[in-house]
């Protein structure tokens, strides 16, 4: 009798997993990934806990605009780009330089926003001057950022990389990494926040432009986004986010 | 000639009179687990020879992390078993000061997710002894620059020896009273009948807790990777945020902790038969 009863249970449950596993409704949301430790750009609204900062709100725009349903789920960085080129997210907006490695395997749409990286240090550190100093120095910044890809081509230093870049910019101040590798607007949003210990070092280094990211199954995505984009810059709502977020 | 004669009359060991006893099996046998060692280690073998484009590179990136998560797993076990005896001692201790401190460092600290404490140790608790150091003016606490390993073994010997300190108390408390009385009466210290007594019993009672925490931590030195330590998970995370392969990588990456843990396995089952006694 007992036997029964553990058979009849074993083949429900199995009952259960095998349709819910094939009736699986196909998705309506885009889903759109971002990494929300990036401030200014993507963040977390302390007050509501949603994502927010340029590239959310930018997204949501696009979005109203070329009449796509959206999802932004926060992830890590490494997550974004490894996630997007596996189509394990259909799109990503996380300040994400377009670059020729990222493009073997992830699509980008046309650039909305250019910066490039700078060098912050301590504030008591005099050696450093900028970008060529840091030789036989440990230099920091977050993982899979093109401030990470910058940093592993100064001959001689060294490399750590950190989840987050907040991270980074506390191991700075700390004492214990000589300086840190990041987009400019970061890097002046860490430095205005701790002005009396840290500050940016030499000039913006690179050109970058950072793009929205698509994955590849997703190319009829492309002409969409852009238009978009392309309206949105016209309307000035870009210029606008800009000067809301960056200051300029 | 006496030799041969002697044969048999041996007395005839119980097993071959009774048949299978559990537990009493000859503890020269090998371990036939080893084959899942074997099997595992021959599937990273297989990819890197058929596959060494993506699998090669990767095993070549992340070789220094592999070597950092044994070393720290090693250090940090070898000190949690000392603080593990001390904490566990402390527990049992009649003297209130004593166990009230040991109690308290195992309750809070069993409390705290080891990834916050992790955190902790390496962001928050250099900055503490800075503050102190420009308190009390120390230019040396003032400068001080903590070393992300150093922390990071800190950070897992502090956590894990709370937990080794309840299976510590467990395994003394698991030895008959008697024992202890019978070791004073004959003329021993507290800490010889402990010594020579106790704790040897004790120890072959928690040897499979402990090899049981050994894997866990072993694990959870992943967990390091927070602090940047530049551990085989956080090698791991560098090569794909770079490559975009995450299969190729995670399965390599966990395939390498699986032959880790289940060869810690084996070493813990074979100092087992090694130090089994008959009861």
């Amino acid at each position: 009798m007992k036997k029964i009863w553990l058979y009849s249970i074993t083949a429900f449950v199995l009952i259960a997993i095998l349709s819910s596993a094939c009736n699986q409704a196909p998705k309506s949301k885009l889903t759109v990934a971002c990494d929300a430790t990036w401030p200014p750009f993507e963040q977390v609204n302390e007050q509501t806990k949603e994502l927010d900062g340029f590239g959310p709100e930018l997204m949501r725009a696009i979005a109203a605009k070329a009449g796509l349903e959206i999802e932004l789920v926060n992830v890590g960085f490494d997550s974004v780009l490894a996630g997007v080129s596996q189509c394990q997210y259909d799109m990503a907006v996380s300040s994400i330089t377009i670059t020729d490695m990222r493009k073997k395997t992830i699509l980008f749409s046309d650039p909305y926003y250019a910066a490039g990286q700078i060098v912050t240090v301590r504030k008591d550190n005099d050696r450093i001057k900028g970008k060529d100093d840091l030789s036989g120095k440990t230099v920091g910044g977050q993982i899979g950022t093109t401030g990470i890809i910058e940093a592993g081509k100064i001959p001689g230093a060294k490399v750590k990389t950190f989840d987050e870049v907040g991270f980074a910019f506390q191991d700075l101040i700390n004492g214990q990494l000589d300086a840190v590798i990041a987009d400019n607007p970061v890097a002046r949003l860490y430095v205005n926040k701790n002005q009396d210990r840290l500050m940016t070092v030499g000039p913006v280094f690179t050109d970058e432009y950072f793009g929205i990211a698509i994955c590849q199954k997703n190319a009829y995505l492309i002409p969409r986004v852009n238009a978009a984009l392309k309206t949105l810059k016209d309307e000035g709502f870009i210029d606008s986010l800009s000067k809301k977020w960056i200051g300029q | 000639m006496g030799r041969l004669m002697s044969v048999p009359d041996k007395p005839r060991l119980p097993e071959e009179e009774l048949g299978h006893i559990p537990g009493a099996e000859p503890s020269t046998r090998m371990d036939a687990w080893w084959w899942l060692v074997a099997l595992v280690v021959g599937f990273i073998a297989l990819l890197l020879v058929f596959r060494p484009d993506p699998f090669w590179n990767i095993l070549q990136f992340v070789q220094d992390g592999i070597l950092i998560t044994v070393t720290v797993t090693l250090i940090s076990f070898v000190l949690m078993l000392g603080i593990g005896m001390v904490g566990g001692l402390g527990r049992l201790s009649t003297n209130r000061i004593i166990y009230t401190v040991s109690t308290l460092y195992v309750e809070l600290v069993r409390g705290i997710p080891l990834l916050v404490q992790l955190i902790s140790w390496y962001f928050a608790v250099p900055v503490i002894i800075q503050y102190v150091g420009k308190a009390i003016g120390s230019p040396a606490l003032e400068g001080f620059q903590a070393d992300p390993i150093v922390m990071a073994v800190i950070g897992l010997v502090f956590c894990y020896g709370a937990y080794m300190s309840e299976i510590f108390r467990a395994g003394i408390q698991s030895i008959p009273k008697g024992q202890m009385e019978a070791a004073r009466s004959l003329g021993m210290t507290y800490f010889q009948a402990m010594r020579h007594v106790v704790l040897p019993q004790a120890f072959r009672v928690i040897l499979p807790p402990i090899g049981n925490e050994f894997i866990a931590l072993l694990k959870d030195s992943s967990l390091v990777s927070i602090v940047a330590v530049a551990d085989l998970t956080r090698r791991g995370r560098e090569y794909s945020s770079m490559h975009f392969n995450p299969i190729e990588v995670w399965l390599l990456v966990a395939l390498l902790y699986l032959v880790m843990t289940l060869f810690s396995a084996r070493v813990v089952n074979w100092i087992e038969k090694k130090t089994k006694f008959e009861r």
